[in-house]
């Protein structure tokens, strides 16, 4: 009855939970870059602002400098350091997060394998993980955020790019709990930044927002209603940016300089130039580039920003489709769009922002800071969320690629198609495929191929215990959860039974890096391949899964037929056998039809024996 | 929801809305509930956009787990629960296909999931077989392929345009209480549906190899 004396007026329940008035949580938004990274918090005047270090720099290099006396630099010092001992000086380490060691780039780096296939990079004499590296960062940030606000942080909105796989988010959250940073939320960069870029102008309608960063790039589209603010589609290529660019300027250099095989110091040096030639050609028609070489007179050229849009069109030209994809998935086109934000210092290329014009048919918007718009988005989500205010605003996520499982045949069964709101539960029934079968294999699948060996592995399991049954009686269900933070836990459950596994998908080792990239754009191009080998490996897999079936069947109940029905059946076998190993997948599906027909009455008589509830009105084809 | 449910809070008489009458507290989905009551909306065939989209939105300002972020775990566990299935509800409502299965299901009768299950009309199936040749024979290098994927949508989404509105009057029939027979025609009706969907899909599939 105690219990009963606490109500208090609806609504307005006094819970221990909730913070008295005036009692702010110190929270922040953390945009953690490929090549710099900030940290923000709202201010007194209640808008969202970066925080400086005490040189008044708001951005901080994201570099790793690792000494051999164990002692970590970060930021600009680390970067003063690239050239002189480049394997010991990390940077772009965001490439490398939840990545196996083939799937990233090696120069200049010492990789190895780690634990789960995850790649492990050697540095001032140890051996460290992106997440370490990471999680330096991150530290340095806290730092400075809680010297500007006076006390420990209660949580930070971490800001990671939409088209981020689960592995990649994962390793960013395990980052953050490294550094001793409560995750309130990852929100994806182009969302962060449309809630900055709304939120400041009270803006209404449908965006594209355009994000070209360091390391990665991505394209959202969003509606803007009353507060929400809901993605319609997401797209993009997680190892795609300006660092790119510098790297194709810089292999124009060492070309020129008739270098094949830089030493690491001196493609360190070639990268820097490339990227203070970039940035000179934002504003410039043309600038100098010079670079000491190893012996001789320095390497000295004039570099034009014609000559440089060459060098990089292939690469500006290569965020169109996932452009004109995201604009079909939301049903849109240009014309319906009410402007494109420009977000990332990427897009101060000038040849970008002809592209994006060019491409969206408007002049894009880039009224706010392209560097600082996502960190600001972040910090203003994280106060959002900590309570501090009251709001309206709501931020409505997609999952950025199709979750699946591998079925008969290495085939891809999706579950969650891409661009489906988060959080999200979907569920799939499976059932056993040969009678007895008391384990099954889980195997969960991120990806837009529709063969498993083409998607990205997220992880596998084995559900056990199945009670034996004959095939097809058992259902299993694979429910797929994805949480607000993108992340994805997978659970399968026997139904009959109750029998159940879960497993909360950690960065497991899987495809080739460029992959996410990679693997659209293989799925765009082999479609039709894909198509027909789909069709052929499902009829096979129909096919054995029928002459099994059907041989279960008679090797239990043969009594019911006689010896006129018996070899008709046996004919429409054997003629299944003959085309099963053939090309054509409609000659196998006419003589499994034909097989089917052949049994129909044997498969009635079955069932009136059988009393199996299970079995009640299916065909031959539905007992396996 | 009965009215007599107690409030897994405050242990008050919760009443049978979202939210307990008594404390205000954020109550657990009735799991029993349609996916018309989710968000809303009366059970039937037809359903604007932007209705569906404003109920969304309201929905999601209701239930969405920021919303919950500084309370209780449990509100925030009722509040997770709450918004997976108001996504399920917005996205299956929202496509045509699946919400006449739906409405099939709340009707009893179970939709097919699998092929075979209906017979299908020969008829139908040659109509279905020359399109298919028809993509085909598309060459997606040729300079024509936009042109020839263009018409073929097109085509196609007549007939499912067609068929939407027979499902739609075959389902208000079998609401007002006609019968089974009806119910089998709307399933006829959404089998060839599906059809057209995939179809469209791959049309989908082969126009995003042109961008």
């Amino acid at each position: 009855m105690d219990l009963l004396l606490d109500i208090a007026e609806p609504g307005a329940a006094p819970l221990p939970h909730q913070l008295r008035p005036g009692e702010e949580w110190r929270v922040v938004g953390i945009d953690l870059g490929t090549t710099f990274s900030l940290v923000a918090a709202i201010d007194l005047e209640g808008r969202p602002a970066c925080i400086p270090d005490e040189q008044g720099q708001v951005s901080l290099a994201s570099v790793v400098h690792y000494r051999a006396d164990g002692s970590i630099l970060v930021g600009e010092q680390a970067r003063a350091l690239a050239v002189q001992s480049p394997r010991d000086t990390i940077s772009s380490v965001k490439r490398f997060m939840g990545r196996a060691m083939e799937e990233v780039p090696a120069e200049p780096y010492r990789l190895e394998p780690g634990e789960g296939g995850m790649v492990r990079i050697r540095a001032g004499g140890r051996s460290l993980s992106p997440v370490e590296i990471s999680a330096e960062i991150l530290k340095e940030l806290k730092k400075r955020a809680e010297q500007a606000l006076g006390g420990a942080l209660r949580g930070a909105v971490v800001t990671v790019p939409a088209y981020f796989d689960d592995a990649q988010r994962q390793a960013t959250k395990d980052a953050c709990r490294l550094a001793g940073l409560e995750v309130l939320r990852l929100v994806n960069e182009p969302t962060a930044a449309a809630l900055a870029y709304g939120l400041d102008q009270g803006r209404e309608g449908l965006y594209a927002i355009y994000d070209l960063g360091g390391g990665t790039f991505d394209i959202s589209i969003l509606r803007l209603t009353r507060g929400v603010f809901q993605v319609l589609a997401t797209g993009g290529n997680s190892s795609l940016g300006g660092d790119d660019f510098d790297r194709a300027l810089a292999s124009l250099f060492l070309e020129e300089m008739g270098i094949a095989q830089p030493d690491p110091g001196l493609l360190q040096a070639a990268q820097q130039a490339a990227r203070e030639a970039k940035e000179a050609l934002t504003g410039a028609e043309e600038t100098v580039v010079v670079l000491p070489r190893p012996e001789g007179a320095a390497y000295r050229r004039t570099l034009t920003r014609q000559e440089m849009e060459q060098r990089i069109d292939r690469l500006v030209r290569a965020t169109g489709m996932p452009c004109r994809r995201a604009l079909k998935d939301a049903g849109l086109t240009p014309a319906d769009l009410e402007g494109v934000v420009l977000v990332g210092g990427s897009t101060r290329v000038p040849a970008v922002r002809r592209f994006v014009a060019d491409l969206f048919q408007t002049e894009p918007l880039a009224d706010l800071d392209p560097d600082r718009i996502v960190a600001l988005g972040a910090a203003h989500q994280a106060d959002l969320l900590a309570g501090n205010r009251r709001s309206d605003m709501l931020l409505v996520d997609v999952t950025p690629l199709s979750l699946g499982l591998e079925t008969m045949g290495g085939l891809v069964e999706k579950v969650v198609p891409r661009n489906s709101p988060i959080p999200t539960a979907r569920g799939q029934e499976f059932t056993t495929y040969k009678d007895g079968q008391t384990a099954m294999a889980i195997h969960v699948v991120q990806g837009e191929r529709e063969t498993v060996d083409q998607c990205r592995s997220l992880a596998r399991f084995e559900l056990r215990g199945i009670p034996p049954m004959v095939a097809g009686a058992a259902r299993i269900r694979v429910a797929f959860q994805v949480d607000a933070d993108g992340l994805l836990t997978v659970t399968a459950r026997e139904m009959t039974t109750g029998v159940e596994q879960s497993v909360a998908v950690k960065p497991s080792y899987g495809l080739g890096d460029n992959e996410i990239a990679a693997m659209l754009r293989d799925a765009l191009d082999h479609g039709a391949g894909d198509l027909q080998l789909r069709q052929l490996r499902e009829a096979r897999v129909e096919a054995d899964r029928v002459r099994h079936a059907v041989l279960a069947a008679l090797e239990q109940d043969r009594d019911l037929l006689d010896d006129q029905e018996m070899p008709a059946i046996e004919t429409a076998m054997g003629r299944l056998q003959q085309v099963a190993g053939g090309e054509d997948h409609q000659s196998i599906n006419d003589a499994i039809a034909a097989l089917d027909k052949a049994t129909v009455f044997f498969a009635q008589r079955r069932m009136d024996r059988n009393i199996r509830s299970v079995m009640t009105g299916r065909k031959v084809t539905d007992f396996s | 929801m009965s009215a007599a449910r107690a409030c897994w809070s405050c242990k008050g008489p919760a009443g049978d809305a979202a939210f307990c009458v008594v404390c205000g507290v954020l109550q657990p989905p009735d799991s029993g509930a349609d996916l018309f009551a989710v968000l809303g909306l009366p059970r039937g065939f037809d359903l604007d956009r932007p209705v569906l989209e404003e109920s969304y939105r309201q929905a999601q300002q209701r239930f969405h787990p920021d919303r919950f972020a500084t309370r209780s775990a449990g509100e925030r566990r009722y509040s997770l629960e709450w918004i997976t299935r108001i996504n399920t509800a917005f996205q299956t409502l929202g496509n045509p296909l699946t919400r006449a299965r739906h409405l099939l299901e709340l009707l009893g009768h179970a939709a097919p999931e699998h092929r075979n299950t209906t017979p299908v009309d020969p008829a139908f199936l040659m109509e279905v077989m020359e399109l298919r040749e028809a993509l085909a024979e598309v060459d997606p290098a040729a300079d024509d392929a936009p042109r020839r994927l263009e018409r073929l949508r097109r085509e196609v989404e007549q007939r499912v345009d067609l068929e939407t509105g027979l499902i739609r009057d075959s389902l208000a029939r079998a609401m007002a209480g006609e019968g089974t027979t009806v119910l089998e025609e709307a399933v006829r009706h959404l089998d060839r549906l599906r059809y057209h969907q995939r179809f469209l899909e791959e049309v989908d599939r082969l126009e995003e190899r042109l961008f």
